[in-house]
């Protein structure tokens, strides 16, 4: 009887140890990468003349669920690689320089805290000429992923999801920003 | 398996995920430039999810800060509102029910365009009431702007 109860004991404490590890060790949560916010192909209708600077906000870290966030400065850096890549703006300014302005507000983005529920990002963009702080478009566009990638495992992933979404809202900003008209009035 | 085991894993379980991590967040944004000091009235819509009645609550979070304010449908909404307002949620239990998330979206009613949005995220041992969730929110946004 007192050898059970001891080895039951022990057993108890193993597994509550190994099961408290793996919870607390794996607390925090997946990342969503910079580098896969940036679409692979963009369609841009025409370049446009000028410089451009890019301005996110709405941005966040530090989810008290530790849920995976896009953050003002990730979202930055994928969009002005995007940008370049494609070749919408003839070049993008640094600083507060620039002839125009993308402005994207990360406005929501929806993930299930729990199961393998659809992500979707709203993000409120804006194109400003600076010149004269003209606002040239404007577009909320909201995109989502299903979590399951390409691959057609099956395995669902928020973070990919998020990632998803987030390519796919870029792709379509640029986009419609490259079949604009315009083009800076002659000096 | 046996009762112990299990209640060992319950409460392993439950320390972990509800102290192992940061214990609540909040924020709340404006899409810029917009300005928010010409709102004075907001019609909130009802999300046909929510049983618990978390668009009066806001409704009336609003209202405590001096500003007009309903609720109702979508196809309800009345004509002349500044802006529409929308909420998602997510109750969880532990113990009892509570409100872990609370965001809360405003558009412009008649363009669907983002004014201002805010979140407060609060796991079990930081929980508030809806109304304190919803206050926190829209104070950061409004208070400045509420007639008192």
């Amino acid at each position: 009887m007192l050898k059970k109860i001891r080895v039951d004991s022990v057993l108890t404490l193993c597994c509550a140890f190994i099961c408290g590890t793996l919870l607390i060790a794996g607390c925090g949560p997946a990342q969503v990468q910079t580098q896969r916010l940036i679409p692979e192909n963009i369609n841009v209708a025409k370049s446009q003349a000028g410089s451009v600077q890019i301005k996110v906000t709405g941005g966040h870290t530090g989810h008290a669920m530790q849920m995976p966030e896009i953050s003002d400065e990730m979202f930055v850096k994928a969009l002005e690689t995007a940008v370049a890549q494609s070749k919408l703006f003839q070049e993008v300014a640094k600083g507060n320089t620039g002839d125009y302005q993308i402005s994207a507000n990360i406005f929501n983005l929806s993930a299930p805290f729990w199961g393998r529920a659809p992500v979707s990002l709203e993000i409120a963009w804006q194109l400003f000429r600076k010149k004269d702080a003209t606002l040239l478009w404007r577009e909320a566009i909201v995109t989502s992923d299903e979590g399951f990638g390409d691959s057609g495992d099956k395995s669902y992933s928020k973070v990919g999801a998020i990632e998803s979404a987030a390519r796919k809202n870029i792709s379509l900003a640029l986009e419609r920003m490259s079949a604009l008209d315009i083009a800076l009035p002659l000096k | 398996m046996k009762p112990i085991f299990l209640r060992v894993i319950a409460v392993v379980v439950g320390v972990s995920l509800f102290t192992g991590c940061a214990p609540w967040h909040s924020y709340s944004h404006k899409v810029e430039p917009v300005d928010l000091t010409h709102l004075k009235s907001f019609y909130v819509v009802h999300n046909p999810d929510d049983s618990g009645d978390l668009d009066t609550t806001i409704q009336d979070t609003f209202v405590s800060m001096g500003f007009q304010a309903s609720t109702g449908s979508s196809k309800d909404m009345p004509q002349d509102v500044d802006a529409l307002v929308s909420y998602e949620f997510h109750w969880f239990w532990d113990i009892t029910n509570y409100l872990l998330m609370l965001k809360i979206l405003v558009r412009d009613p008649d363009t669907d365009w983002p004014l201002a949005m805010g979140e407060s995220v609060r796991p079990s041992l930081a929980r508030k009431s809806p109304g304190e969730m919803s206050k926190e929110i829209l104070e950061p946004l409004f208070k400045s702007v509420a007639k008192h």
